[in-house]
């Protein structure tokens, strides 16, 4: 059946979005000799997906906050910091 | 801890071998792993948790060092510093299990804020040192792989802390069965099986017990893991990896926090045995302390053995200027006298053990693991048995010279030890009417016993018709 162009990228989109939520999910266990564990592999493969879902979210409104403060307000506040939402980023190793 | 005979050391590892030779603990590591593993040893976050005691350190061996007989053998040789007592997971009471779960989860997060990670998690990763546990597994750090968000270690972690923990608190299952192999643990469908309906009562249980249990149920195939991210690992995926870890790291932690809490809160006969202890009067209790005082300070020993430990009285005097290992037969006991250690700061490393069946050799071939007595071996100078010797008599069934015999083998300089004779109410309850069979239990028998093994240097009778004395065993 023909599908229309709109509709093949539209799925195509789809699939590699669940695609890419696959890899980020998906277990390489090559170098650990420990078995994972089917059951509570799963159970934590979906707690670490909602999770990472939830990092995006926070980058993502992160992102919008530092844009707002430029774009609509006019502030010159470097990216990152958070004096208004009173927040810190996620902190990263830096010792 | 592991034993090795010189032509193998452990085996399990993929990455290299253990081998305990002539006192000290080498480590073999491959040829492929080497530059990883010194990579690691120079990173600052190892630095840090081994300066805090958190790791064991660990040092490279110069060729001239190598023992003859290991040369043979190809790769890299690392020396670890010596804990000086070690116990396995079996041994422990639920106060250490959960202080060594949360040292490891702790670890572990500190090496994820670093970019590393632990590959294994098991109770036989850990060793201490008195009260403070110890990571002994250094081969077990690994760099984190930015992408992948799952801990691979977090089932086994599950199984060998969490799970026997639990089953522990909520079912009375000793973890002497659950981690007589330390590295199986006991599985999710086990637990399940044990809790039944009330696995499901909870969060707690939901997550770590029900649902993973339900779920290895169906398999996992006909969905091959892609062979890399969509996208490629970048800073940001290496963020959100450490984000997701932690946060999975730090419930963790809250929920092994939550039953360790409860540990506290239990109570047994023996750990209710000082408040009813009226078989002895005030001015009986004073006379044996001061005896026991003025027998440890006569024989002013490194380190002291204390078989049946019960409130950890006694063993608390030895600590004062001694490293002690304390057994008994209870757990709530047991992780009463290891709070209360760690609290105050002694150097007392209490275990749960019957010495009437102490813990035996095990692993491949029953010698990956060496038994109590192998360990305890020359290591004690002064043994107590107070108020135990009757228990190991009439519960245990175990002749009075073999009593002696083993009081005597493990303390190198002395032995003090209490004779409970046939006609005192403690005997007589646990007897039950049988007291005729005991004829070979009397205070001269005990007398000739001890003299054939040593020297009485001291001797006291109590009021309440119990002897104490201080035998000495050097030649």
């Amino acid at each position: 059946m023909v599908m229309s162009e709109n509709r093949r990228r539209a799925l195509s989109r789809a699939s590699a979005a669940l695609a890419s939520f696959l890899a980020v999910v998906s277990v390489q266990p090559a170098v650990a000799y420990v078995d994972p564990g089917t059951g509570s592999m799963l159970v934590q493969m979906m707690i670490a997906g909602i999770a990472g879902a939830m990092f995006y979210f926070r980058e993502l409104r992160l992102q919008f906050m530092t844009w707002v403060r430029r774009v609509v307000l006019q502030r010159t506040e470097p990216a990152g910091t958070t004096a208004e939402t009173g927040e810190k980023p996620f902190q990263r190793s830096d010792d | 801890m592991l034993v090795a005979n010189v032509t193998g050391g452990t085996f399990r590892d993929p990455a290299g071998s253990l081998f305990d030779f002539e006192g000290s603990i080498l480590r073999l590591v491959k040829p492929s792993e080497v530059g990883r593993f010194e990579d690691m040893l120079r990173s600052d976050v190892l630095a840090r948790l081994v300066d805090r005691g958190s790791v064991v350190g660990t040092r490279r061996l110069e060729a001239g060092d190598i023992p003859d007989r290991l040369r043979h053998l190809s790769g890299t040789w690392f020396k670890h510093d010596r804990v000086p007592f070690v116990s396995v997971p079996a041994e422990w009471s639920a106060a250490m299990l959960a202080e060594a779960a949360l040292h490891t989860i702790a670890v572990n997060l500190e090496l994820v804020r670093h970019g590393y990670i632990l590959k294994d998690a098991t109770p036989a990763n850990v060793l201490f040192n008195g009260t403070e546990p110890v990571i002994v597994d250094v081969p077990s750090i690994e760099p984190l792989i930015p992408g992948r968000d799952v801990w691979v270690a977090r089932h086994q972690f599950e199984t060998t802390f969490l799970l026997p923990l639990m089953a522990r608190i909520e079912a009375g299952l000793p973890i002497q069965w659950t981690l007589s192999d330390p590295v199986a643990g006991l599985a999710h469908e086990q637990c399940a099986q044990l809790l039944g309906v009330s696995r499901w009562w909870g969060m707690d249980r939901i997550r770590h017990v029900a649902l993973p249990a339900a779920l290895t149920a169906r398999t996992v195939s006909g969905r091959a893991p892609a062979s890399a991210p969509a996208s490629p690992p970048g800073a940001s995926a290496l963020r959100r990896t450490q984000y997701v870890l932690e946060r999975s790291l730090r419930a963790l932690h809250h929920t092994v926090t939550r039953y360790a809490d409860r540990i506290d809160r239990r109570q047994s006969h023996w750990s209710e045995y000082e408040g009813t202890r009226d078989h002895y009067s005030a001015q009986d209790l004073t006379d044996k302390r001061v005896f026991v005082a003025k027998a440890i300070d006569a024989v002013s020993p490194d380190w002291v053995l204390d078989i049946g430990a019960n409130t950890g009285e006694f063993s608390e005097y030895a600590a004062s200027r001694s490293a002690v290992v304390a057994l008994d037969v209870d757990e709530v006991s047991v992780s009463s006298i290891y709070r209360r250690a760690r609290r105050q700061g002694h150097a007392i490393h209490p275990l749960v053990m019957d010495l009437v069946r102490p813990t035996p050799a095990s692993g491949w071939k029953n010698s990956e693991s060496k038994s109590f007595l192998q360990r305890a071996q020359g290591r004690f100078d002064l043994t107590l048995m107070l108020a135990v010797a009757h228990h190991l008599r009439v519960s245990g069934g175990v002749p009075l010279e073999e009593i002696i015999d083993l009081g005597c083998s493990m303390g190198q300089k002395g032995l003090i030890f209490e004779f409970v004779p046939v006609d005192d109410p403690m005997f007589s309850a646990i007897a039950r009417g049988r007291e005729s069979i005991y004829s070979d239990y009397s205070l001269d028998k005990c007398v000739a016993l001890l003299e054939h093994r040593g020297r009485i240097a001291m001797r006291s009778d109590l009021a309440n018709g119990r002897t104490m004395f201080l035998l000495s065993t050097c030649s």
